[in-house]
């Protein structure tokens, strides 16, 4: 079958795309074991303040020098909406909505992840620069969305 | 046909060299952040 050869470099071209983005992907995973979230933990999102895995917010030293931060999303905040953590410790980000789809995105750095009403998102990370860091939503929630950020400090010694 | 007319019926090369620019700089960009950028944040543990 006779093909144009503008049309097979097309096809080619489109293919190549195809095969580098899926390499990437795979390459990913498997040099840096970067996967999707697999953490389920299911939560009333009706009664997010009211839990008492939310009931009280913000940030936790525990004995081993690990890091506890627990927040809620919602129309348009994050609670609380500053926190604190000290520098090279693991730090474990648990999130969830009070009402609709958020993100959870700490900017310039790799914590990002989706904060779904129902669901408690988690994720541990280690900061190695001190400083100040935007956190934004980056799921279009609303009229407000655009007001919804909070503030992460990384200290020496915190 | 006049010679103003001779390119009617093949292909636009310049159309297809403009676009293929296009694509060079998307793949370069694209692979710049991810190697540069993405790759060196490491990954969170879920």
């Amino acid at each position: 079958m006779h093909v144009d050869l503008y049309e097979r470099i097309w096809l080619w071209g489109a293919g190549a795309i195809i095969v580098l983005f899926l390499g990437a992907i795979a390459f990913a995973t498997v040099s840096q074991g970067r996967l999707p979230p697999s953490h389920v933990e299911t939560i009333d999102p009706r009664n997010t303040f009211g839990d008492e895995r939310f009931a009280t917010r913000g940030v936790t030293v525990n004995p081993d020098g690990s890091v506890a931060v627990t927040m809620i999303a919602m129309m348009f905040a994050f609670q609380p909406n500053e926190i604190r953590v000290p520098v090279n410790a693991p730090v474990t980000f648990r999130i969830t909505s009070a009402d609709v789809v958020h993100g959870f995105q700490i900017v310039g750095t790799n914590g990002n992840t989706m904060v779904v009403p129902g669901y408690v998102s988690q994720f541990t990370t280690t900061f190695d620069t001190p400083g100040e860091y935007l956190i934004t939503c980056n799921e279009y929630c609303g009229l407000g969305h655009h007001n919804m950020f909070a503030t992460l400090i990384v200290e020496e010694g915190a | 046909m006049s010679d103003q007319h001779s390119d009617i019926g093949k292909h636009p090369r310049g159309t297809l060299a403009l676009v293929g620019l296009y694509g060079l700089v998307f793949v370069i960009g694209w692979l710049a952040v991810f190697l540069l950028i993405y790759l060196p944040r490491g990954a969170v543990t879920r």
